[in-house]
């Protein structure tokens, strides 16, 4: 919602382009290998991840321009990395705000500070606070230069049926209803999917108690990108308040609604605006600021039971809506899209069998469900549901004011990317080893030249210490370490380990003392897995 | 009753009267917390916070 006066797409410091409909003469009912419903941030990263592995794809979207307001602002490092091997990242770096650090305050004293793990060896730092629009700008640019995708925009899903090996979409656009067949469908059309819809397909979970406004304001604020909350302010005695500083003098205003507040009512520009004011005078802002944006929403923890429906995948808010206390719904979308990006290039280039798309929804589905204990958590604390753990979080808040280690309650536990241990396609060949365990995403190093993940190849990447064997595999980039140098010494690798990592930086598989026989048959294995 | 036990009960009864009926839940709250963090024993905790629950029929 905007101001009284603006238009909902009137924003302070972005302007919003318009993307045409498709031509009347364009050639719309070409069937295709890939249909990617929702050209969101998601959607996107789906079709660049497709494009990267020379698979071609179709992006339609509903709207003519970007989705309105900041939305989700918070990008963690393994997106960063995501966009880095799409090659899109130097915009997000040059614009977003990166930061470490949070702080918590429990009626106006300060009862934590909490440092994100960082250090000279990773690449990118542990967040970066970017507003959604440029997130879908940025992406769009890498989109527009891509041959490989065509993007139709005012195009709207009407009907989908599932007709032998994919899909038949009803897509209507200015020029009228045509269809057009897909081999495989990706949904990446958001928390109200038309797909999820179309298909009858419901997600399960739990809505918490407690709503959130959310409102962006302009204003000349000097206070370093450090996400601040205060629990229990004077200017919302027994709610909650996060503070986000975003690029362009953008704050994020994220307060939490009084039991019986109701929805409609808090969300009034004269509400919003009091509300807005009473928190920046609690955080001692003096000037003026100009209202941008807000919008509203509430805790849930939903996602789909599959995550595939035949020719149909699920990637993003249309598989799982997750609470916003660790900031995992964009970054957790962008892992979907990469994981079903690459899987889904070399299913349909023939490079692997359709079986390895049976990781998918383990794997994705897992890390929806990782977010679900911890966002949990996060929501307990943050809006207890009960009396008893509204008591718990008093005294451990009550606490914090003396005591370091009752601040540790508060740690919004924000991040940490999930693993794939228990993946269908992972498996340790050498437990004992000690370095980057199975399934961890790839931890980065700097050498001499740049940072491992930089030597990672476009599929799968073998680290061999010592001379590596001959290892042949048109999938494989092999790349040997030192057995003495630092990347061996900081993963205690013995002569001979060797780690295989996947396309998303994942680790697939380790081994000490390997032969390249058992590294090929181990990628034949993952690759050749029959539906 | 043990005689080391003793000053902690006449403590928490002070303390508990000085707090007041509507501070009560929070300051025995924050005793439990605090007890058990310094106790550094996360089992034997629980066991005894689930002890505790028992028998509170009055």
């Amino acid at each position: 919602m905007r101001p009284a006066g603006r238009g909902p797409l009137e924003s302070l410091y972005f302007t919003y382009p318009h993307f045409d409909a498709p031509g009347p003469d364009h050639d719309r009912t070409r069937p295709m290998q890939v249909a990617i419903i929702g050209a969101g941030p998601v959607g996107m990263v789906a079709a660049l991840e497709l494009a990267r592995h020379g698979q071609a794809s179709l992006l339609i979207d509903a709207k003519d321009t970007f989705n309105d307001g900041s939305r989700a602002i918070c990008v963690a490092r393994a997106s960063y990395h995501i966009l880095d091997r799409l090659g899109a990242v130097q915009p997000f770096l040059d614009k977003s705000l990166p930061w470490t650090t949070g702080r918590s305050f429990y009626r106006g004293q300060q009862i934590l500070e909490f440092e994100m793990p960082d250090s000279a060896d990773e690449k990118f730092r542990p967040m970066y606070n970017l507003q959604q629009q440029y997130i879908e700008a940025f992406l769009w640019q890498a989109v527009a230069r891509e041959p490989l995708i065509e993007t139709r925009w005012q195009t709207e899903l009407h009907g989908i049926e599932i007709t032998g090996p994919g899909a038949t979409l009803t897509l209507r656009d200015p020029h009228g209803d045509y269809t057009l067949h897909a081999r495989y469908v990706l949904a990446a059309d958001g928390a109200r999917s038309a797909v999820r819809r179309l298909l009858n397909l419901r997600l399960t979970g739990e809505n918490y108690e407690g709503r959130y406004v959310i409102a962006d304001v302009r204003m000349d604020h000097d206070h370093p990108t450090i996400r601040r909350a205060l629990f229990d302010p004077a200017c919302r005695p027994g709610g909650t308040v996060l503070i986000h500083r975003q690029p362009d003098d953008i704050w994020r205003i994220d307060y939490q609604l009084r039991d019986g507040e109701d929805p409609r009512d808090a969300t009034r520009e004269d509400r919003v605006r009091a509300s807005v004011a009473g928190v920046l005078a609690e955080i001692g802002h003096r000037g003026g600021w100009e209202l941008e944006w807000w919008s509203i929403y509430s805790a849930n923890t939903l996602a789909l039971d599959d995550y595939r429906h035949g020719p149909v995948i699920f990637a993003g808010d249309s598989a799982h809506i997750v609470p916003i206390f660790g900031v995992r719904g964009l970054n957790n979308g962008l892992a979907d899209a990469q994981n079903i990006g690459w899987k889904l290039a070399l299913v349909l280039s023939g490079r692997a069998g359709a079986g390895l798309l049976a990781s998918y929804t383990p794997e994705r589905r897992g890390a929806t469900l990782d977010v679900f204990a911890n966002a949990s958590k996060s929501a307990r604390f943050m809006t207890p549901p009960t009396p008893g753990w509204a008591l718990m979080r008093d005294a451990a808040l009550s606490l914090a004011l003396r005591h370091d280690w009752a601040g540790a309650l508060a740690n919004p536990r924000q991040m940490a990317p999930y693993s794939y241990a228990q993946s269908p396609i992972s498996a340790d060949g050498a437990p004992s080893l000690r370095g980057p365990s199975v399934g961890t995403m790839l931890p980065d190093k700097a050498l001499t030249k740049g940072f491992l993940s930089d030597r990672m190849g476009p599929l799968f990447t073998l680290i061999w210490f010592g001379k590596a064997p001959t290892v042949a595999h048109p999938l494989l980039t092999v790349i040997d370490q030192p057995a003495e140098g630092p990347l061996a010494r900081a993963w205690a690798a013995p002569e001979g380990s060797a780690w295989l990592i996947r396309p998303d930086l994942h680790v697939a598989a380790r081994w000490s003392g390997a032969c390249a026989s058992d590294i090929l048959s181990f990628l034949d294995t993952i690759l050749e897995r029959q539906a | 009753m043990t005689a080391d036990i003793e000053p902690l009960y006449d403590l928490l009864a002070r303390h508990i009267d000085a707090a007041g009926p509507q501070m009560t839940p929070l300051f025995l709250a924050k005793v439990a917390l605090a007890l058990g963090h310094a106790l550094n024993d996360t089992p034997r905790a629980l066991a005894i916070v689930t002890a505790c629950a028992k028998n509170l029929e009055g």
